[in-house]
This record gives structure tokens, sequence and C-alpha cells, in this order.
């Protein structure tokens, strides 16, 4: 057998319908029965394909769930989706879902279990890798990444304050800093992503130890997280939080590091008297909105014909019509077989949210800075992981094609049965904790004692509201009050 | 026997639908002697908790404040197991550290130990219930307890370093014995334990 032509076409399942359709409008008119026959058969199969949706695709009715506020209607939601008992992804979102619906404990749960499948998964199955040559990247265990499991701490602190239970906050941020460390002699071999979620994570783990008077721990994180920030800053304008050469200040001096404290002054000429002032602080909210870029799939079906001869289609050309170009139908081509190779590509989730203001009881409006901005995290981790992405899809191509190319060999029936097979077990690897907020807003200050309450607003790029939320404060609490605001919108 | 190209590749098939459902094996439970050693994730457990807790209580038992506490006072001396502070990586039920610890030292009968303040408070509550509801002859009275003598103290500390799935875990735990009337410390402890946790990068 010959390939004598490759018809290529870059289109959704959809319009590859649509595309048999035609074909098998004019079935009679061409007069090649046998193909078509074929194609009936497959046309069927690809009805029956269509109903496979992506990971993406089957967590749409949760992340529409959260758009209008729902979130115990996204739980009902998630839980019908079938998942394994050791599913990374699933112990993610469940834990991220239970967060939100203030479920604290069974979050925390989650999350351990998250952590623990995370460093099982470290030791990879060469029959599940082999397995997916011949499926797709699906049935490969999720096993997430540093960004991602960097969230895993910054939740469990929120679950961990939300109970009561500092020390295990603290536990929690000391593992977050060793397991996500931060070599400051090496920022220059340090990737952008990683400048950015590391230089946040190291400030949220200095807020808390400061918070709770672990000074030699909060002097480490402040020092890492400003060293980020400025780093970040010069090389690809990542803002630093406007309190953090304060607060890092501040520490120095309480840990009399007498460098630092020559240095800092400066650069920042204020930076003693801001620090002063900022020690009153006693409220640190962290603001939330839009959700990360997900993966959508792409898929591309290459229906390859088979012809006996290279010059084949012209010579029937000739033959049937005598060069008659207007009396030309279709190509008397025999259908060899459909590729189908399927990929991820990244999709904004687009947020109406471009800062927050936070407003105090009396009406003093205070603006965010942004801490984190995962959109721009997810999109480098995508870059990142892209590369792997595609060879592998090259590697599994040509190994279908490999089993295929046998199974036609023998009989082909057979090998209409492994392109099948092939064809129905391509699918694109969507898989992503897209419940993730695309931005992470931090705003600090001090509120008097009895103040019950504090308001919240997301604005757009135009300074409108985008929602507004009403946030309790414990009026008695005597130390920080550690606050997360979801805007879903 | 030649197979056929169609059950070579059905085999195929099989024998990797085998391979990826091995890893999802249906779990298995089984009681083992609470006594045995079973290191899992590698993380502290309770093989740790119990031997610490044995060989520290040893160890302070074993020193020189306790004999110069008896013959200085012609008795046991009292202690109350105070906080021991988790400044690990790791979630440790200090709880279970500290009950170790407890029985440890009320086992060893040469030293008596006093309820906790939380226990205190329900013991209280009850002592109080009695005076109203118990009858003369079996009513507890109020401002009988034993005062400790000493109090001990301490913290878990952690220090991890890995590379390329090889990880190590050194966990250094400190206790201090201290003397409640004058703040002397009348004994510190130390125990390390270091632990190598391997793990391959493949798998069948």
């Amino acid at each position: 057998m010959s390939i004598g032509r490759v018809l290529s076409f870059k289109f959704s399942v959809r319009s590859y319908r649509m595309f048999l359709s035609h074909r098998l409008k004019n079935f009679h008119n061409c007069g090649l029965r046998t193909a078509n026959l074929k194609l009936v058969w497959l046309f069927t199969f690809f009805l029956f394909l269509e109903g496979c949706a992506t990971y993406s695709q089957k967590m749409l009715p949760i992340r529409d769930s959260l758009l209008t506020g729902d979130v115990t209607l996204a739980v009902q939601n998630f839980k019908k989706i079938p998942a394994s008992k050791d599913d990374l992804l699933h112990m993610l979102q469940e834990g991220y879902l239970d967060n939100l619906s203030g479920d604290w404990q069974s979050s925390n749960d989650a999350f351990d279990a998250a952590e623990k499948r995370y460093e099982e998964l470290y030791t990879i199955s060469i029959s599940n890798e082999a397995f997916s040559l011949l499926t797709s990247d699906n049935s490969r265990p999720y096993r997430s990444n540093e960004q991602e499991m960097a969230l895993i701490p910054y939740y469990r602190i929120f679950n961990y304050v939300q109970l009561g239970k500092y020390p295990d906050a603290l536990v929690e941020a000391r593992k977050a800093n060793d397991k996500h460390k931060v070599d400051l002699s090496q920022l220059d071999k340090m990737s952008e992503k990683d400048i950015r979620f590391k230089a946040f994570l190291n400030y949220y783990t200095g807020l808390l130890f400061a918070s709770q008077g672990e000074s030699n721990d909060a002097m480490v994180s402040f020092r890492n997280a400003f060293k980020l920030y400025q780093w970040g800053n010069t090389h690809f304008g990542l803002p630093m939080p406007r309190w953090l050469p304060g607060d890092y200040y501040r520490t120095a001096i309480n840990m009399d590091l007498k460098d630092e404290v020559r240095l800092l002054p400066k650069t920042y000429p204020d930076i003693a008297s801001r620090a002063a002032q900022d020690q009153r602080q006693n409220l640190v909210l962290f603001l939330e909105s839009g959700f990360v870029p997900y993966r959508e799939g792409v898929d591309i079906f290459l229906p390859i014909y088979k012809t006996d001869k290279n010059d084949e289609a012209a010579r029937y050309y000739r033959d049937t019509y005598s060069g008659n170009i207007y009396a030309y139908q279709t190509k008397p081509a025999k259908l060899d077989q459909f590729l189908r190779i399927s990929f991820p590509k990244i999709a904004p989730f687009p947020s109406a949210v471009a800062s927050c203001q936070l407003f105090l009881p009396n009406g003093t409006p205070l603006r965010s800075e942004n801490g984190l901005d995962l959109a721009r995290v997810t999109d480098l981790q995508f870059k990142q992981d892209l590369g792997d992405i595609l060879l592998r899809t090259l590697i599994r191509t040509l190994a279908k094609q490999g089993t295929l190319k046998s199974a036609q060999d023998k009989s082909s029936g057979l090998g209409a049965l492994v392109n099948i097979f092939n064809v129905a077990t391509e699918q694109a690897d969507t898989r992503s904790w897209l419940l993730l907020p695309e931005r992470i807003d931090l705003v600090k200050t001090s509120v008097p004692a009895g103040t019950n309450q504090v308001t919240v607003r997301f604005l757009d790029s135009n300074g409108m509201v985008v929602e507004q939320k009403s946030v309790p404060l414990n009026p008695s609490a005597g130390g920080l009050q550690w606050i997360s605001v979801r805007c879903f919108k | 026997m030649k197979l056929s190209v169609q059950a070579k590749l059905l085999s195929l098939m099989a024998v990797l639908a085998l391979a990826g459902a091995w890893g999802c094996a249906t779990r298995t439970i089984s009681r083992i002697d609470p006594g045995a050693q079973v290191d899992l994730s590698g993380d502290w457990n309770d093989t740790d908790s119990h031997l610490v807790s044995q060989e520290m209580i040893s160890d302070c038992l074993g020193s020189p404040w306790l004999v110069n506490y008896v013959k200085k006072t012609s008795k046991n001396p009292t202690i109350i197991a105070g906080s021991i502070l988790n400044k690990s990586m790791e979630h440790i039920a200090t709880d279970v550290f500290l009950m170790d610890i407890e029985r440890a030292m009320i086992n060893s009968g040469t030293v008596e130990v006093v309820a906790s303040n939380v226990e205190r408070g329900e013991v209280r509550q009850e002592k109080a219930d009695q005076q109203v509801n118990a009858s003369p002859e079996t009513l507890k009275k109020m401002g009988m307890e034993e005062g400790a003598d000493f109090m001990l103290i301490g913290q878990i500390n952690q220090i991890n370093d890995s590379e390329e799935g090889k990880q190590l875990k050194y966990y250094q735990v400190d206790l201090t014995l201290v003397n409640i009337e004058t703040n002397v410390k009348a004994w510190l402890g130390q125990k390390k334990i270091k632990k190598y946790i391997g793990q391959g990068k493949f798998q069948p």
C-alpha cells in the first residue's frame, strides 16, 4: 500500500461530522460504495466519540456554578464527576471546594492526601507510560506541578487559621519554605514563573511568622520575598507589595541585623517611619478573583487515503472525464485510515477584575496590591510543559501508526478495529487545577478595636465595581486577622 | 505455536490494561502488633514518639538530679508535663508524645506526675460538683491538690534535605526539666532521629 494523497484538516469533531455528511450526500454520485461504507461506520463511531468530554469540559458545570456564586451547587456537581481515589487532581479540586465551603478540616484532609499522593507520583510507572503511548496522556496519573503544589500551604494556612490552630499554620509555612526553597545566589538561574510564585509564597509565610512572633523565620521569608520581588521588578516588571520593605526592615531591626538596617533606607528613605506605622497593622486580606487559564483540547483529524499508484488520481481524472474539469465530481480514493492527533492548548478565562479596594468603616479607601498573577504563572507553566507534551504526542502517534500498520498487514478488518481504537483513545490531556483564581491581591491595614466589618470592592479596569463584599471581622481579636475573600467574576 | 498479529495485539492490550490496573489494586487491611515498627512515608510516627519518650525519660530519671532531690527532700519529686512546641515541618501530634512521656515517667515508679492544665480543669469541675451532690463520706476536699515540683517542657525541630528522590529528615527533640520554685534547669535532654528516605524513579 502506498499513501498517494493525504488530506489534512484541523477542526473539531462537530465540523468533522459535517464533512462526513457532505461525503455521504455524494455517496451515489461518486460510486465509491466500498470506501464510503467504511465512512458510514466511522461516522456512527464519531457520533459516539463526541460524547467523550475532556476534563476541562467536565469541570464546566462546576465553574459555572461558582460564577453564579453558588458554592453548594458547585460541590454537588463536583461530586457527580467520577474519579479514582488516588487521583491527585480530584484531591486538589476537592480541597479547594471544601475551603470555599468553609469546611476547613475536610479541606486540610484532602490537601494532605494530595501532598502525599504528589510524593508517591515521583515514581513513574513504566506500564502506565507504555499504556499512554497506545491511548493518550489521560491514562497517565495527574502529576501536578510545583506552582500548583505551592498553593496547598497557602490554602492550608487559611484553614488552620480559621480552625484557630496557629501552630499547625506555622508548620505549613515552614513546610512551604522548605519545599519551595530559594537560593538568593542563583536568582539569575530562576525562571520568571518560579520568581513570581516564590516571591508571593515567601511574603505570605513571612507575614504569618511575623504575626506569631517567629522573627527568625519571618526574617528569612521577608528577605527572600524582597529580593525576589526586586529581581522580578527589574527584569519583568513584577510589582512589589508596598508594605514588604517596611515589614522586612522592621524584622531586621528586631533581629538586630545591622547591614540590612543600614542598606534599606538608601533605597527607601522613609522606610523607618513606614515600618513604625505598619507595625500597628492587624488586618491582612487576600483578595482572589477570576479563574486561571485552563487547558483546551485541539484535535487534528487526518483522513488518509490509499491508492495503488501515486499517479492514480491523475489517470482516473484523464480516463473518466477526458480532461473536462467541469465534469469532475470527486476523487476515487479509498480511505486507508483516520489519524487523530490531540494535544492541549492554554485558553484564558478573562476576569473583569483589574484591581481591588478596601473600605474601612470610616469610609477610608485603601488600594490593594497584586501579590500573585496566577494567570501569568499558569501560562508560563504551560509553555514549560509544552515541549514534553508535543514530544509525547509525536511518540504516541508513531506508536499508534506502528500498531495500525501491523494490524493492516494482517487483515483490513483488524486494521479498521485498531484504527477505531487509536482514534477513540486519542484525547488531549486538559487536566489542570482550573478552579484556582486568576490573581491574588492583598491589602494590609490597621482597624480600630471593635471593628466588626469592612467592605471590599473588586473593580474593573475602568474603576467600575464588579462585585462588592462585606467582610465580617472579629471585633475582639487581639492579634492579626487573616482573611481570604473570593470573587469569581 | 505462532501467534497471529491479532492475538499479539489483543495480548498486548490485555497486558497493558492489567498493568494499568496493577497500580490500583484493592485495599487490604490487617491487624498488626501496636509495637511493630512500620515506616510508610518517613514522617514522624508513633514509633518515633514511643522510642524518643522512652529513651529520654530513661535518661532523665537516670540523671543525678533525681538522686540529689530525693536525698534533699526524702520524697519522690512531682512532675507536670508542660507543652512540647512543634517547630518541625510536619503536623506532629504533640499530645501523643506528651502522653508517652507521662506514661514512661509514671511507669518508672520514681516520680509522681500530676494532671495537666486541661485535665485539672475537668477534675476541679468534678470536685466542685461533689461539694453539692456527693455524700460527706465520699466528698473530696478542695485545696488538697499536690503542687508539682518540676515542669517538663520541650520542642521538636526538624531539618530536611532532599534531592532527586532522596530525602534526609533530621528531628531533634529537646526536653528541659525546670524547677518550678527556683526556675533552675535540673535536666536537659536531647534525642536525635535521622531518617533516609529513598524513592525510585521508576517502577514496572
